[in-house]
């Protein structure tokens, strides 16, 4: 018995977006860093760009195949390093989940972003903590990499804010 | 979907300075310095020292002797039987939980604040 698998044109516009979002993923795991565990985490503003255009589902897609794809590709499949950024984009989805619900009216692309900046870095420290190094000194650790988010967080949203209102003036809905 | 910064996303943003800022206050501040040091050989507790009195020691563990020093509030591996002298390149430590081990010898010094933590750690 064959067995077909049909895409839908829903699967080609997920897989196109996860793309870009892999693409960029991986192509800034290259750049260097001068604190380990703090990255622009510039695939994120694909994420936003993703949800404002298509909603919760879609974002929620483009970010995971993200997270498991690039790991592949880079090489950290399963490894802490991949533990660290599902776990981070998953609390990242959550608040969006929360945004989607209850906060569409109150807070723009870059507040929003802002929110999943550090629920992304704090999701990470508490499983670090847990996990790996149950010492505080992570605790002395945790104002630098929250200022990380905190700053990039606010890029993040304010290049996704400003993508979107240029999107949005040529297909206004 | 909004496409202009709300006044939302300015609370949010001081929010979350203000936010980051207690952190720093918190975990970067003052009263962050040790008062005693745990000196762990072999695994049991030998000595507690106050990191206030000035004070050269000598302990004997599995390699041979390592020489501490305390003073004014720190403490440091002064010298040492292992080949690789890290737990001398540690330098001079005094904040809570900060910790120096000379692992091939068996020394370690903890030092530790007002409030009592166990710390489990292996080597």
């Amino acid at each position: 018995m064959q067995l077909r698998l049909k895409a839908s044109v829903e699967d080609y516009q997920i897989a196109s977006l996860a793309a870009l979002a892999i693409g960029i993923h991986v192509v800034e795991a290259a750049l260097p860093s001068p604190i380990p565990g703090i990255k622009p985490g510039l695939a994120n503003i694909i994420t936003l760009i993703v949800f404002a255009l298509y909603g919760i589902r879609f974002a929620a897609w483009v970010s995971l195949l993200r997270v498991f794809v690039g790991s592949l590709i880079i090489g950290t499949f399963l490894s802490p390093t991949f533990v660290l950024s599902l776990s981070g984009v998953m609390a990242s989805l959550f608040v969006l989940y929360v945004y989607s619900k209850f906060g569409v009216e109150l807070l723009s692309l870059f507040g929003l972003a802002i929110l999943m900046a550090l629920a992304h870095m704090a999701a990470q420290l508490i499983v670090v903590y847990w996990f790996f190094i149950p010492h505080d000194a992570l605790l002395a650790l945790s104002p630098v990499f929250m200022t990380a988010a905190v700053v990039f967080g606010s890029l993040n949203g304010y290049i996704a804010l400003k993508v979107i209102s240029k999107i949005k003036c040529l297909y206004p809905k | 979907m909004v496409t202009k910064l709300t006044a939302g996303d300015f609370i949010v943003f001081f929010i979350s300075i203000s936010f980051v800022f207690t952190l720093y206050v918190l975990y970067w501040g003052e009263d962050q310095h040790a008062r005693h040091a745990e000196i762990i050989v072999s695994g049991k507790k030998q000595y507690i020292l106050d990191l206030n009195e000035e004070k050269h020691l000598e302990i004997t563990g599995k390699l041979g002797k390592s020489i501490i020093e305390v003073s004014n509030g720190q403490i440091r591996f002064v010298e040492s039987s292992c080949s690789s002298k890290q737990c001398i390149r540690s330098g001079w430590i005094s904040q809570v939980n900060a910790l120096a081990a000379c692992l091939p010898n068996g020394v370690s010094l903890h030092l530790v604040g007002p409030n009592a933590r166990f710390d489990s750690i292996n080597f």
